[in-house]
């Protein structure tokens, strides 16, 4: 029976939440205080035991050093590109240089990678899913931002089997939240659905009719969402401080951070209430006692602060609409996803767009997890007639373009993005020196021509080619994007007709090595297999 | 093969001039339960209807093997019938009898062992689903009725559509066959059989490709013309066309117009193409290269109208 159970876990930068589907009913599980929605957060604690999620929340503030969140944010992001660096500024905690180019959190001199974190994350999830269900669960769907790329979904994958689950489905945050809505409404509906987060924004317009969820485009940005809202009124308030005291900024250690802690609640305040007293006594260096915080804050001063940011996402909704033949004021339903769209703002602003007002008899916050059950139900039932023709079935596309190298540094762009899924796409390469046995062809995924502005996927190797002169052998290359939109490599000698023996490095991934330490690490920790998370 | 399935029975049919050897090889053969025909030569077998789903094994003796594995792959079964070549391991003759379709080409001397296993290897791969009986046998007669002539198969074929099919019925259709063939259907048998998701996959890999052009107001016509006017490498011309129509014209409906020209065109309805290029004119009157296209058609249509053997003759004319 625990065979069939597969749950679905929205795994979020800030929350995450399980959801399974028993009888054709979806439940969000809760956990041991009933809360449905657990943060993203990993505390690694003096006496060597791991505290994750909502009762992490205070060892942010108790132990930042050793307090990992947000680190979904990183992964897949080799340490030394711009997104680590700018990353790594802001945060309390170690990240430090890892094998193959990854980051790693050092916390008491041990550096752990990404997917471990994750992983912890994950296995939280599982256990919450377990003790409520009283049985083993092994399988699960996991959600990924639409735009996340192959290396960030082959990590999130790798961070579900860390934590002993069965990944059978990589799914996209906003297909999910469109599966949760529409399941079992028999809809025949243009669908957009407008994910705003923590640090990331989805746009996805889809259709679904005869049971079939067609994903018609996608667009996003990694680098938009309410972090955004946080930083400017985290703006707002220095300067106040600073008018009202003097003080050296650089010399404050954990004020930014309590600052922008303060900033959110505000944020949060103005979704509730038109006008925010904020009221808060804060440490400076420079005074003995703590300094008053007086600050009305309203809606109106959000605007002005944050509308540019909002605007923002229009513009990645005008770019997922332009290859579609319809206007953004032709879809059916918009759907809401993601903490953020709680700004009323938003709403109003989204409404506009769209000429009609957004959903709102769903819940952001739960919904990719009851979409990723859903699909994980699908994916976990046998194979009849009847299943068929009554469960729903979702088509997704890749999100981000993938493409070869050329010889003056062009990405030459094979399987171009919004194609949908599986899909393949083959090339024929041949030697240029005369007796070449090996051709190195490098593999990028991203919209830029530069081969160099996009993410390199990894070094395709065809070796041991059959010795002849230059341009005789011709071997094609298949390049296939699965279901789960990640990315694999083939070829074929096109004279015999012989699969060709090919290397595939991906730069970014881990070696099988690297990958068994972690196995032992969260074994030893008593997390790899069965423990539970210490209750407070 | 330690996998646990129902196996579908195996038919060889074994072709070597020399009586001894194939003996010996039926012999050796016959611990891997299959039926066994031989034959001295392969005129001596080629009238023998193998059942669905076997494997042939030939010598190769040169010139004869080669017109057997040609013939092979051009009948109506290919599909399901394996091809195996048993040969002294001449270089060239290798290359050219698996360029030809041949499954694979086994060295003199070899072991038994490793005979086998390629026989098993090629059955399985070239089953008939039917035969593995793990699908609803109406799906799987389906898709092995698609599979038999998979390469030869239209899109409108494929997807059992009519060519005036309208857009709706186009999308529907393809949500109907996706609901049976989409690979998250066939998770079970992705590890249990192999060979059978591949084909699975492959055949819905092709029904989103048909849908992909199907759907497209621009391709459809396009790959229209191309079907009428038999273009082998369509898919390149197809792309061809599309360029040269998107330099025409930025305006999409001016885009979608000049591909129904070309369709219209390809199966000779030259008036109605050279209407639809005057109506595209008025849409964007002081477009060159529409405006060119338009008395290009004029001078056809003069030509046409002078002589009733030249009209027949730019009807069949097949480049438009
Ligand atoms: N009531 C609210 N008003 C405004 N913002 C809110 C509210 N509740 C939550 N948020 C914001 O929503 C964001 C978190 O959203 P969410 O939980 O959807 O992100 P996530 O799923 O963890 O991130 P992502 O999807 O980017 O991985 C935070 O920036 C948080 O401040
Ligand atoms: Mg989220």
């Amino acid at each position: 029976m625990s065979d069939d159970i597969v749950v679905g876990i929205d795994l979020g930068t800030t929350n995450s939440c399980v959801a399974v589907m028993v009888d054709s009913q979806v439940i969000v599980i809760p956990d041991e205080q009933g809360h449905r929605i657990q943060s993203s957060i990993v505390s690694f604690i003096k006496d060597g035991s791991i505290i994750i999620g909502n009762e992490a929340r205070q060892e942010l503030v108790a132990d930042p050093r050793n307090t990992v969140f947000s680190a979904k944010r990183f992964i897949g992001y080799p340490f030394d590109s711009k997104e680590s660096r700018k990353l790594r500024a802001q945060l309390p905690y170690r990240v430090v240089r890892g094998d193959d180019q990854n980051s790693m959190i050092e916390i008491r001199g041990e550096a752990y990678a990404l997917p471990e974190i994750s992983a912890l994350v994950l296995h939280r999830m599982k256990d919450l899913a377990e003790q409520y269900l009283g049985v083993e669960v092994n399988k699960a769907v996991v959600t990924v931002p639409a735009n996340f790329n192959d290396s960030q979904r082959q990590m999130t994958k790798l961070a579900g089997e860390l934590a002993g689950l069965e990944i059978l489905r990589i799914l996209n945050e906003p297909t999910a939240a469109a599966l949760a809505y529409g399941y079992g409404k028999n809809l025949d509906a243009k669908l957009a659905i407008y994910d705003l987060g923590g640090g990331t924004f989805d746009m996805t317009v889809l259709h679904a009719a005869d049971n079939v969820f067609e994903v018609n485009s996608t667009a996003g940005d990694t680098y938009l969402g309410g972090d955004d809202f946080d930083n400017r009124l985290t703006r707002v308030i220095l300067i106040y401080l600073q008018n009202h005291y003097s003080f050296n900024i650089d010399k404050q250690t954990h004020l930014r951070g309590k600052i922008k802690h303060i900033a959110e609640q505000v944020k949060k305040g103005l979704s509730r209430i038109d006008k925010f007293q904020l009221t808060e006594k804060i440490r400076l260096l420079e005074y003995e006692e703590p300094v008053e915080l007086n600050l009305l804050m309203s809606r109106e001063l959000f605007k002005k602060q944050c509308e540019d940011i909002i605007e923002r996402s229009f513009k990645i909704c005008d770019d997922a609409f332009s290859s579609l033949s319809f206007s953004p004021k032709e879809i059916d339903d918009v759907i809401l996803v993601g903490g953020s769209t709680r700004v009323p703002l938003v709403r109003e602003m989204v409404e506009k767009y769209f000429g009609r007002p957004p959903r709102t008899d769903i819940d952001p916050d739960e919904v990719v997890a009851v979409g990723a059950a859903i699909q994980g139900a699908m994916l976990g039932a046998p194979f009849s007639i009847e299943q068929l023709k009554h469960n729903p079935l979702l088509l997704d596309v890749t999100p981000v373009s993938i493409g070869v190298m050329t010889i003056q540094g062009i990405c030459e762009v094979l399987i171009k993005k919004n194609t949908a899924v599986p899909c393949e796409e083959s090339k024929v390469f041949t030697t240029t020196v005369d007796q070449q046995t090996e051709v190195k062809i490098q593999v990028f995924q991203g919209e830029s021509r530069v081969a160099d502005d996009n993410i390199k996927l990894g070094q395709l190797e065809l070796i041991g080619i059959r010795s002849a002169p230059r341009g005789e052998v011709k071997i094609e290359v298949v390049f296939e994007v699965d279901t789960d939109g990640l990315v694999s490599v083939r070829a074929k000698d096109l004279d015999t007709g012989l699969a060709h023996e090919t290397r595939v490095k991906v730069s970014t991934g881990y070696s099988e090595e690297n990958v068994s330490k972690m196995k032992d690490r969260l074994d030893s920790s008593g997390l790899g297999a069965v423990a539970v998370s210490p209750k407070p | 093969m330690s996998k646990t399935l129902t196996k579908p029975p195996l038919h060889i049919a074994l072709i070597h001039p020399d009586e001894r050897q194939r003996l010996m090889l039926n012999n050796a053969l016959k611990g891997i339960g299959a039926t066994i025909t031989s034959g001295e030569s392969w005129s001596s077998l080629a009238q023998h209807p193998l059942r669905l789903g076997g494997v042939w094994v030939l010598f190769d003796i040169g010139e004869e093997t080669f017109t057997a594995v040609k013939q092979l792959r051009r009948a109506r079964e290919r599909a399901f019938w394996g091809v195996l070549i048993l040969g002294q391991g001449e270089v060239s003759a290798q290359h050219q009898l698996t360029a030809l379709g041949a499954d694979a080409y086994l060295k003199y001397p070899f072991d038994f062992n490793s005979l086998s296993h390629q026989i098993l290897s090629i059955a399985e791969e070239r089953q008939p689903i039917s035969n593995y009986q793990i699908l609803p046998q109406q799906v799987a007669a389906g898709l092995d009725k698609v599979w038999a002539r998979f390469d030869k198969l239209s899109y409108y074929q494929l997807l059992e559509l009519d060519q005036a099919a309208a857009p709706h019925e186009v999308k529907a259709r393809f949500h109907q066959r996706s609901l049976m063939l989409h690979p998250d259907r066939h998770r079970n048998i992705k590890i249990s059989h192999p060979p059978v998701y591949n084909r699975v996959n492959a055949i819905y890999k092709r029904v989103l490709e048909a849908y992909q052009t199907l759907s497209d107001p621009l391709k459809r016509p396009l790959y229209e013309s191309m079907l009428s006017l038999g273009v082998v490498e369509w898919n390149r011309a197809l792309e061809e066309r599309r360029k040269e129509i998107l330099k025409i014209s930025d305006d999409v409906e001016i885009q979608f117009a000049l591909a129904n020209v070309l369709s219209l065109r390809s199966r000779g309805l030259l008036k109605p193409a050279y209407e639809l290029v005057l109506k595209t004119h008025q849409r964007e009157p002081g477009n060159v290269s529409i405006k060119q296209l338009a008395s290009g058609y004029e001078v056809l249509l003069e030509l046409a109208s002078r002589d009733p053997e030249v009209a027949t003759a730019i009807e069949q004319q097949v480049a438009p």
